[in-house]
């Protein structure tokens, strides 16, 4: 719950209206931002249920409340090298709605780093890099205090597209 | 005023579902040469109870329908119309026609004329043939809601006090006067003729008979009381009697159902009662001349308004009384059943907890465990049991499919049920229904031989095909069995050749050819017809049956019939499970499908041509499959020789096999969850469940290992 004095100040601020929240992370050395209202819920790492036949960057199995929940390595998905997990390791819980029902799925990630109000209007097309494989999850970049934030493709990184 | 009816119309849906069904098994039980009013009036009912409800929600179609539904039945209650055969059909297919219009309804629609029409032609048609007694002059609901001018209230509250319960039979007093027989009359040629109505008992009084100096022989002189314990109209008794009603003195009293002294007196005194008021009362004995012409005067609108409504009122507002049961969203009893799923699991951990050294001395702890283990079950299997409906829900359907279907291929087909009350899970009920229905029709279809072709092969015309259901340890059977032609393994395996589904050379057992039937793009008649399948029935129906975790055999002997058996668990929800070790990782095994485990000895493991291995059990060779290579299992050792760890024998579809495993840990049962809902089925992985400890063990599914397993030898053959 934000004060009415938050509130004031945002509204002082320009173009607060189209800005939306999104949480950002860190995978190697880049930020990448989801949009907040697609998180569920942050976990810490935990050790996981292999399933047999899966793909690389699949995790395995966890029980969240009760249900089984798939996780994946966010840092394998999209191409970087393995990292070992530690203590600092999160999971972050992605709900996705998909035929009227909402799919749970988890992401690993390196490290939260904000929770930031970004203005998709400055959203710009990915620059041509040439690591072809981060592009291809990349919605596009954006400039946020000074960093560079790649906008997530969620529904392709987490093959729910 | 939609408005505010729209939230009862779930309610008014069920129930007239539930009707319509009353409907159907009340025609497909009636026996048409010897009809019991009592079925009669039961269909009646249940067709009154649509008509109002219709009627009070706008749904004019459905109401005008069951009017004239009603109209007809009530002829043939009040025994103005026969019964037969054809009469049958037509209300069986106004049956249909009311389920369609029902559907149409729930989704606010209704039924084009063209299609009403068709459902209610053969209807008036029916009503209309019959030339004598005209129909009843009742008024349709809706029409009475707005004019009520058809009844007069005071009349029906009479006729509700005198008729609030249907005669079962009627006392008749028949004594004729003396000249009787003189005139040509014979007594009892009459009592035969009553006696043609239902079974009569008959007490003759012979006091009256005089000396022997004073007897003539042409007179009558016995009287007789017959009690007629069937129901009958009243109108065709006194038709009995209408020769001799200037002869004799007669007295026609209904026979009421049993009911408590003072029920019965009180409906004297409304009969008394209405006597005095000098109103025709049927249920006081009164000249037979007198009630027929009073019975005929127009002035008196017939009285079938008003009994039905005095019929079905009572039983409407007794009927919740009887079941005793509420009506409850499926979704809460889901939540219900999970929530309890998780206190399953929450036990459990703290089961494992308890183990704990520091703990083990801490006898109440240990204690209070103990029974929470005990409650926690109860309740779990309490909660189940709120799901789990009669497989009757599901084989009601079949007696009219098969007479249908018969009627079609002019078979005689007998279908015979047991076992309609076992109990089961409603999602098994539901995904099981399809499959039976394809079984039976297969039966029906090409299971039983013509009556040609019985005749032929000595056996009685008419066919049987059993539909059995009944619990066998934590599983549920049901069977689907005719004493048809059977099938012939030879011709099976010889057609499959000719399809190419099996190799030339193949050489099959009996068993295995019979299995052939399930194999896709197979199917057993040369021809397809409009009835079943063009082959693309039996893969399918074994697929539904696997996916419900459960197995069919086939068996069938040539010439003598073909039995179908369906194994389904229970419920989808929990099992028995046998958790075993592969490296660090845990998975359940379910315990119906594993039949021993053993750790071989060196001289039972073999090699063939140094690809499959297998153990030698009892002069039979398993083939044996790794677990640990077949899921992948990181940093195990696939070479490990078979006498270090475990083997699990498994049975799928009557075939064995081995799983090779590193341990065996506790049997538990478990609750099933899907892996659909956030991930996606895995081949050889049936479900998961969620352990002791939180962490998430995966079910194998027996069936899909075996699966893998052939691929892997297919691959591996290919390779070669």
């Amino acid at each position: 719950m934000q004060t009415q004095d938050e509130k004031q100040e945002e509204i002082d601020q320009e173009a607060v209206e189209e800005s939306e929240e999104f949480l950002t992370f860190r995978l190697g050395q880049e930020e990448y931002a989801v949009s907040i209202m697609r998180v569920k819920e942050i976990r810490a790492w935990e050790p996981v249920t292999r399933v047999p036949h899966a793909k690389p960057w699949e995790c395995g199995l966890i029980n969240v409340r009760g249900a089984i929940v798939p996780i994946i390595d966010l840092r394998k998905r999209i191409g970087l090298a393995d990292l070992t997990y530690t203590k600092h390791t999160v999971v972050i819980m992605f709900g996705l709605e998909n035929a009227g029902r909402e799919r749970v799925q988890g992401a690993v990630v390196d490290a939260l780093t904000d929770v930031a109000r970004l203005l998709p209007s400055q959203v710009q097309p990915s620059p041509q890099l040439n690591r072809g494989r981060q592009v291809h999850f990349a919605q596009g970049v954006v400039e946020h205090e000074g960093r560079m934030i790649v906008m997530l493709d969620l529904l392709k990184a987490l093959d729910a597209g | 005023m939609s408005v505010d009816l729209s939230r009862f119309h779930g309610v008014f849906f069920e129930e007239s579902y539930e009707a319509v069904n009353t409907i159907e098994t009340g025609f497909l039980d009636i026996d048409v040469d010897n009809v019991d009013p009592e079925e009669i009036n039961t269909i009646f009912r249940a067709a009154h109870s649509i008509k109002g409800g219709s009627a009070t929600f706008g749904f004019t179609q459905v109401a005008e329908f069951t009017h004239v539904m009603e109209n007809l039945l009530d002829q043939i209650r009040e025994g103005k119309r026969g019964l037969n055969q054809d009469i049958v059909d037509v209300l069986l297919g106004s049956v249909d026609g009311l389920r369609a219009m029902l559907a149409s309804a729930k989704s606010n629609e209704q039924l084009d004329q063209e299609e009403f029409a068709a459902f209610i032609g053969p209807l008036d048609a029916l009503l209309d043939s019959n030339d004598g007694p005209k129909p009843t002059p009742t008024v349709s609901v809706t029409a009475a809601e707005t004019d009520p001018s058809g009844v007069t209230p005071e009349v029906s509250e009479d006729e509700a006090a005198a008729n609030g319960e249907t005669p079962v039979g009627w006392r008749i007093v028949f004594t004729p006067h003396k000249e009787m027989m003189q005139r040509g009359n014979d007594p009892l040629r009459l009592i035969r003729e009553l006696a043609e109505l239902g079974p009569c008992e008959v007490e003759s009084d012979a006091s009256l008979i005089p000396e022997w100096e004073h007897f003539e022989p042409l007179n009558s002189y016995i009287s007789w009381t017959i009690r007629l314990n069937k129901y009958a109209p009243r109108t065709s008794i006194e038709e009995i009697f209408s020769w001799v009603e200037d002869e004799c003195d007669l007295a026609i009293v209904p026979v009421l159902p049993e009911v408590s002294a003072p029920e019965a007196a009180a409906s004297n005194d409304a009969a008394a009662e209405s006597v005095m008021r000098g109103q025709q009362n049927v249920a006081t004995p009164v000249p037979a001349g007198r009630t027929e012409a009073e019975n005929s005067s127009p002035a008196e609108a017939s009285p079938s308004p008003a009994e039905k409504v005095t019929k079905a009122k009572p039983k409407a507002s007794s009927a919740p009384a009887e079941s005793q049961s509420i009506r409850v969203d499926l979704l809460k009893v889901d939540s219900l059943i999970n929530m309890v799923g998780e206190l399953v699991i929450t036990q459990s951990m703290l089961n494992m907890l308890s183990e704990d050294e520091d703990l083990q001395g801490n006898e109440r702890l240990q204690q209070g465990l103990l029974q929470l283990h005990r409650q926690t079950r109860a309740l779990q299997e309490g909660v189940m049991q709120i799901r789990m409906l009669p497989i009757s829900f599901c084989f009601n359907r079949f007696p009219r499919m098969v007479r249908d279907l018969s009627r079609q291929l002019s078979k005689d087909i007998e279908l015979v049920m047991s076992g309609e009350n076992t109990e089961v899970d409603k999602t098994v009920i539901e995904k099981i229904t399809d499959p039976l229905v394809h079984l039976v029709r297969n039966s029906v279809d090409h299971g039983i031989e013509t009556l040609d072709e019985r005749r032929a092969a000595g056996k009685s015309e008419n066919g049987t095909v059993y539909l059995r259901a009944y619990h066998q340890v934590g599983n549920i059977i049901i069977e689907v069995e005719d004493d048809g032609k059977g099938m012939d393994p030879d011709a099976l395996t010889a057609k499959a050749k000719r399809k190419g589904l099996i190799t030339e050379d193949a050489i099959l057992t009996d068993a295995q050819a019979l299995d052939l039937v399930f194999l896709p793009g197979f199917s057993t008649k040369e021809e397809a017809s409009d009835l079943s399948g063009r082959g693309v029935g039996m893969d399918v129906v074994k697929r539904n049956v696997q996916a419900l975790g459960g197995s069919i055999v086939l068996e069938s002997e040539l010439g003598q019939g073909t039995r179908f058996t369906i194994r389904l668990p229970l419920t989808l929800a929990i099992m028995d499970g046998q958790l075993v070790a592969i490296e660090d990782e845990v998975y359940v095994v379910p315990l119906v499908s594993i039949i021993e485990s053993l750790q071989p000895y060196q001289d039972m493991v073999n090699k063939v041509v140094g690809l499959q291995e297998t153990i030698k059990l009892r002069g039979q060779y398993l083939p044996v499959l790794r677990l640990a290579e077949a899921l992948q299992a990181p940093g195990a050792d696939y070479q490990k020789p078979l006498t270090e760890g475990i083997v699990v024998v498994v049975e799928h579809e009557n075939r064995r096999f081995g799983l090779f495993v590193d341990d065996l840990l506790s049997q538990q049962q478990i609750v099933i969850k899907t892996l659909d809902d956030n991930y996606r089925p895995v081949p050889g992985v049936s479900g998961a469940t969620i352990l002791g400890d939180g962490r998430v063990a995966l079910i194998l599914d027996v069936g899909g290992l075996a699966q893998l397993q052939n691929q892997a030898d297919m691959n591996y053959a290919d390779a070669g």
